[in-house]
């Protein structure tokens, strides 16, 4: 049987978790070592760590924050941001991460992808993509924490970056990121589709019935949201409860 | 009684997690690079990282094979996590010209799923999710405190189809039903993360060193 996995994410910014809107206007949300073993006791299949500042020289905080982070969680962590390396995914996984995601990098530098599926396994590499809409149903991939645009259509992206063997995609949509609106359908839809790995919606979770519409309407693998969770709107198990009654397989 | 566990390392991942879930159950661990070193251990992890051809030929190239194979033969437990369960098997079609480890008959085979089938058509491919473990006898030692199907996480595109299949202690279904879980002897070993399944995981790795602990 098949689980649809409820995921919290936890965008850090110099060691503290924090929430903005469309990528900007960051306000803290929490301490991620308490957060994560608190989402990891509640039910979260999986904990996603996102490093938002990942400047060189906080890297080495980082590893810290991930190894206290890791320490009191006993479901998968995946951990991303200014992943750039081999080494660099190396410290990540030794810092005691389960999969590291990576962005900028693997648009500026494919081959690193290829690289690091064959050196640590395809299930440990994730790729995220962060879409912005630029016409009636075309997506382009930004980079640099959504500043950059590329040029890539986001579609032809997700399908390049399962040849280039990712295990799974985090697929974020900018424009309804922080909006409480809703996951982005018919973009997480397209890419469900043009892919046979799983696809992690992200961006926009605000309702229960957001997370019901991600998995029935585009078949999402998992579901991602960071607000509705940090801020207690909505418990994990609730959202799990949801998803059950509207006839969705998920863990209780 | 079991007190120091060798992990054994393929070259590639994180081993890490299974260290740290070892280390909450009170026992020590030490990774293992190379079968020459550290002979004083009382269990052997094959943990669950990296591609059955690349491990099985790392493992023999650092003399871990000998170490593995003695291990098997001289009756110590022998724990596989994974990629683990997979490597015990004789072959992979992983890696079609790769010998595993041969501590039981079969084959290791990958998930496919008819085009014809619409249902199964949808499942994505690492089958990475929890799932439901089906375990298949009961048992006093190893399921103590655990219901008849618990969830477990899995991440893998590959599975074992043993010969004998009275070592089948565990299924699952992922577009059809797979062994999940064997257990024969001295060795145990399991196609979900033990160390990635919350309590539950937590709890069957607490029961299979005890399991271990009576042999």
């Amino acid at each position: 049987m098949y689980t649809v996995r409820v995921i919290p994410c936890l965008d850090v910014k110099d060691g503290k978790v924090v929430k903005g809107v469309h990528f900007k206007h960051l306000r803290y949300a929490g301490d991620p070592v308490e957060l994560a073993k608190w989402y990891s006791e509640e039910g979260a299949d999986e904990i996603v760590f996102l490093d938002i500042t990942a400047t060189i020289e906080k890297r080495k905080t980082l590893y810290k924050v991930v190894e206290r982070t890791a320490k009191n969680v006993f479901v998968p962590l995946t951990v991303g941001g200014g992943v750039r390396s081999i080494e660099d995914i190396r410290a990540l996984l030794s810092a005691g991460a389960d999969k590291v995601a990576i962005n900028t990098a693997a648009v500026k530098c494919p081959p690193l992808v290829k690289e690091a599926t064959e050196t640590f396994g395809r299930q440990c590499i994730v790729i995220a993509i962060d879409a912005k809409r630029v016409k009636k149903h075309s997506w382009e991939v930004y980079i640099n924490a959504g500043t950059t645009p590329t040029g890539l259509d986001a579609i032809e992206w997700a399908r390049r970056a399962e040849n280039l063997g990712a295990g799974e995609l985090l697929l974020t949509s900018i424009d309804c990121d922080g909006t409480k609106q809703g996951y982005d359908i018919e973009l997480t839809g397209r890419v469900v589709d043009s892919v046979s790995v799983p696809v992690i919606a992200s961006g926009g979770a605000g309702k229960i019935e957001h997370f019901i519409e991600v998995v029935k309407k585009a078949n999402a693998a998992a579901v991602l949201a960071a607000s509705v969770f940090h801020y207690k709107k909505y418990s994990i198990r609730k959202v799990k409860v949801a998803l059950k009654e509207a006839g969705v397989n998920v863990r209780l | 009684m079991i007190k120091k566990a060798g992990i054994v390392n393929y070259g590639a991942g994180n081993l890490m997690s299974i260290a740290k879930a070892i280390k909450v159950l009170g026992l020590e661990t030490t990774i293992l690079n190379n079968g020459k070193e550290s002979s004083n251990l009382d269990l052997l992890v094959l943990p669950g990282v990296g591609n059955f051809g690349a491990a099985i030929s790392t493992i023999k190239q650092n003399s871990l094979y000998e170490k593995i194979i003695h291990f098997f033969r001289s009756g110590k437990p022998i724990l596989g996590i994974c990629l683990g369960i997979q490597l015990i098997f004789e072959r992979s079609e992983e890696a079609k010209n790769a010998e595993g480890l041969k501590l039981f008959k079969g084959k290791v085979v990958k998930f496919r799923f008819s085009s014809r089938d619409t249902a199964c058509r949808r499942l994505p491919v690492p089958h990475m999710c929890w799932n439901i473990v089906k375990f298949k006898t009961s048992h006093p030692i190893l399921l103590a405190g655990l219901k008849v199907e618990e969830y477990f996480y899995f991440v893998h595109s590959y599975y074992p189809v043993p010969e004998e299949k009275d070592i089948i202690f565990a299924t699952a279904n992922y577009g059809s039903e797979f062994c999940a879980m064997v257990v024969k002897g001295n060795v145990v070993a399991t196609q979900f993360h033990l160390e990635k399944s919350g309590n539950i995981g937590l709890k069957l790795l607490k029961n299979i060193i005890h399991y271990f602990n009576k042999l």
